[in-house]
């Protein structure tokens, strides 16, 4: 009873136990955080590994796999193998409408099966033409149909643009207008309704009739529904066109926002969408030599997608299969000797039915394959360019990325290795802060014993000083770590942009404590003047660094996309993980109270009592 | 050693040797002394005589050397007290009173004062007790003050009560007013006196001849002996 007692009134008089709550809310802080950052951050490694792969791949060579279709239908005949669908890769540059080139990583697939394996669908990022887009779809779509437009003018309209072109008070009349028409080429007209369509659509709209708005609208028809682009991106086609669908960071153009959403650069006018891209590859022969001249492809872009897996998104492109296969050599190809020379295709991914894992599927597809290679070998003119089963690589996802996780595995390990340091140091500060308030309770202690506590009595005052401490630590740490979690994008992009108030603020307060420290010192104190320095330091370094970074547009960017793969920083909490954090809190600080309590139990009467 | 009847606590032949580095310091020689229910026992003795050590043993907050001499309280000798009947016996039978009060500067007056009866299980009424006593002693509208608040001679009522909570029949004060002036020294004593009257056995250690006399019994201590013992004379 008295241990509840004095351990109320040692909490709630002295500074001292509140340094242990803080150490103890800040140990269990930390770990929630980190847990929850890499955990999710390993789950989101896991799924990402998935991501547009499907559950099991079928990897050949470059010269690809023959008959592919007949492959596919066996595969998909099998229950365990929800469906299947065939990709041509390789590699290309693809040069971009600003000029820009990179190196990107091509896939030919059909989008329909496509999506059936890999939710394809669901990682177009536009669902619709994003506003103010139009004003350059307005201008493209005049320069397409430029001289039918301008030839379908009557006189009055073209007057009417003239007039519109004219400042307020020029002495002009529509009368005298009529008179410069004939003077404007047909170009000029061209340019004026771009110019118009650019900057004042109502306008435009009001001059033209429908007849030519119509027109206008059928060169463009995502001007006639936006919603449109969804369909060209899952069709591949644009203007009847097969199209290029790249990862939302293959462009420059678009900037992620804060809130996890795209905005082009240039108020639009970098938007991929509108713009046709050149994709150039190379063939390889049989050889592993290049087979041909480089070939050039200009293709427009019919969407975006965001995978959200950094490295997918920065350097995949995807076009329709059968350019793909063009662009590689694996198209069907009559031979000169008669016959023909089956399209090929480099990889089959595969879903697994609902309820079946990867692996149950592997061990389906291994025989499939080797039935299929036994069925349709002679088939093949040449043999040789029919990979037999020991050259093909089947794969679940997981294995095919093992070089991807596994060293995330491997930082998961050290990860809770840290995490016992972490513990560790709970209850390393525990007990020092412990160990002084025996040390400064020497005399309770004695005072005590001599009116008949028990040793068992003692250590129960301070076991429970520790469990309280535990507990308040814990839960306040819990709270901390889960509030720092759910936010921490949210601090992440303050960090990338600190905000100059933070800053000022930082510095106000630095003024502010030099300022009190300034007045204490003169009473002749030497612990503000400490307290003063040591706290307004910081303080000063860290405005003056965030009134720099703000004024500069510079930032502390430590998650970068580019390093680990995601564009946020996970941000669930796993609440089984910080439950069982806080328990360890609490264990480790009743652990770390053990030793002063022991230390305490076994102190001499006589000696505390005298103890000053 | 004043009566036939059985002494209430007595200490016999005590050996007491502390150890200060190589060095071996004796401190009790063979000291004897019996306390009979109700009476006051002054122990006089200067500085390093043994006093605080005598009553220090008498009190179980420590132990004489093995082999030599005893405790008995009711004619029990201490060292064959179970470890919890020794706590029993510090919570219970004997109360301490000390030079530098020893008040547990977190609680307030009426908590120290109970602070006895929350250590072990508690006496009916004992809230009550301590109210009481802390009311005679002239305390009562400083229940919830903090011990810092008060002044050295309240802060050694409240020992006092303290001490007196649990109704022990030995009270045992070391020098209980070496840290006070004399006008609120002779306030605790005649504290102490009003205590005794009404039946408490007290075991006062001080240096002073004058407050010694006002017990029922003076004992001398030297060099580790009790030396003389002389009965006051009223």
């Amino acid at each position: 009873m008295y241990q509840s007692l004095l351990t109320n009134r040692y909490l709630t008089s002295r500074v001292i136990p509140l340094l242990a709550v803080a150490a103890v809310a800040l140990c269990v802080a930390l770990v929630i955080v980190v847990v929850s950052v890499m955990s999710g951050f390993l789950e989101q490694f896991r799924t990402a590994g998935r991501t547009l792969i499907g559950d099991v791949i079928v990897h050949a060579s470059l010269h690809g796999v023959p008959h592919y279709d007949d492959l596919i239908e066996r595969i998909e005949r099998n229950p365990l193998a929800d469906s299947a669908t065939p990709v041509v890769e390789t590699w290309g540059v693809l040069r971009m409408p600003y000029d820009e080139t990179t190196a990107v990583q091509i896939w030919g697939i059909e989008p329909e099966s496509f999506d059936r394996v890999t939710d394809f669908a669901d990682t177009l990022y536009w669902d619709e033409v994003p506003e103010g887009l139009e004003r350059y779809l307005l201008p493209d779509a005049i320069e397409r149909i430029g001289p039918d437009l301008a030839e379908s003018l009557t006189l009055e309209q073209q007057i009417d643009i003239l007039f519109d072109r004219m400042p307020e008070d020029s002495p002009l009349t529509r009368e005298e207008l009529a008179l410069e028409v004939p003077a404007v080429p047909q170009k000029d007209w061209i340019t004026l309704l771009q110019r118009l369509g650019r900057f004042e659509v109502e306008t435009l709209q009001r001059i033209l009739d429908e007849r030519q708005w119509e027109m206008i609208l059928e060169a463009d028809d995502w001007l006639a529904d936006p919603t449109n682009i969804k369909r060209d991106g899952l069709a591949m086609s644009r203007f009847g066109r097969p199209a290029i669908i790249p990862g939302m960071h293959v462009s420059k153009g678009n900037m992620r926002t804060g809130n996890g959403t795209y905005e082009v650069q240039g108020n639009g006018r970098w938007w991929l969408p509108r713009f046709n891209g050149t994709l150039t590859t190379i063939r390889i022969d049989r050889d592993g030599g290049i087979s041909d001249e480089p070939q050039n492809l200009v293709l427009p872009f019919a969407n975006e997608f965001l995978s959200n897996v950094r490295m997918v998104d920065k350097q995949r492109v995807f076009i329709p299969l059968e350019t793909a296969q063009e662009q590689t050599g694996l198209f069907e190809a009559a031979l000169i000797d008669g016959g023909v020379d089956p399209a090929r295709a480099t990889q089959v991914l595969i879903r697994a039915s609902e309820g079946f894992t990867a692996d149950e599927l592997l061990a389906e597809i291994v025989p499939i394959y080797e039935s299929f290679y036994k069925d349709r070998i002679d088939d093949v003119t040449d043999r040789e360019t029919f990979p037999p089963p020991a050259f093909v690589t089947i794969q679940t996802w997981e294995e095919m990325q093992a070089d991807f996780i596994g060293p995330v595995e491997k930082e998961r390990m050290l990860m809770w290795i840290l995490f016992s340091i972490v513990y560790l140091v709970c209850a390393a500060l525990v007990l020092a802060i412990m160990w002084s308030i025996v040390q400064e309770k020497t005399r309770d202690i004695g005072i005590l014993r001599s009116i008949g506590a028990t040793r068992r009595g003692i250590v129960g005052i301070y076991l429970l000083y520790g469990l309280v401490i535990g507990v308040i630590g814990g839960i306040l740490g819990f709270f901390l770590g889960w509030l720092i979690t759910y936010y921490i994008d949210d601090i992440h992009d303050m960090l990338g942009a600190p905000p100059m108030w933070l800053g000022v603020l930082l510095l106000a307060a630095a003024m502010v404590v030099i300022g009190w420290a300034i007045v204490r010192m003169r009473s002749g104190e030497l612990l503000p003047t400490v307290l003063g320095t040591f706290i307004s330091i910081p303080l000063i370094l860290l405005g003056v660094v965030i009134v720099w970074a703000s004024a500069t547009g510079q930032g502390f960017v430590m998650w970068d996309a580019n390093t680990y793969y995601f564009p946020d920083v996970p941000n669930s909490v796993d609440l089984l993980v910080a439950f069982i954090t806080l328990i360890g809190g609490i264990v480790f600080s009743v652990l770390g109270a053990f030793i002063p309590a022991a230390k305490a139990a076994d102190m001499d009467p006589i000696k505390a009592l005298r103890y000053e | 050693m004043s009566s036939d009847t059985t002494p209430l606590l007595a200490a016999d032949d005590l050996h007491k040797t502390y150890r200060l580095g190589q060095v071996d310091v004796p401190v009790l020689k063979g000291a004897s002394l019996h306390v009979s229910e109700g009476e006051w026992v002054a122990v006089l003795g200067s500085s390093g005589s043994g006093k605080s050590t005598l009553l220090h043993l008498l009190g179980d907050l420590d132990t004489p050397d093995a082999g030599q001499g005893g405790i008995r309280f009711r004619n029990r000798p201490i060292d064959e007290h179970s470890r919890r009947e020794r706590n029993t016996y510090r919570n219970r039978s004997i109360g301490f009173v000390f030079q530098f009060y020893h008040l547990l500067p977190e609680l307030t007056v009426l908590e120290n004062a109970l602070l006895p009866t929350l250590v072990a299980t508690s006496l009916p009424g004992a809230r009550d007790r301590a109210g009481d006593l802390l009311e005679r002693f002239g305390l009562g509208h400083r229940l919830d003050h903090r011990p810092r608040e008060l002044s050295g001679g309240e802060r050694q009522r409240v020992a006092i009560a303290r001490a007196l909570v649990n109704k022990p029949e030995v009270l045992l004060a070391d020098e209980p007013t070496g840290n006070l002036d004399e006008q609120t020294g002779g306030e605790i004593l005649e504290l102490l006196q009003q205590e005794h009257r009404r039946g408490l056995a007290i075991v006062m250690v001080t240096h002073d001849r004058s407050i010694a006399d006002m017990a029922d019994r003076v004992v001398e201590l030297h060099h580790g002996q009790v030396e003389t013992t002389s009965v006051v004379s009223r």
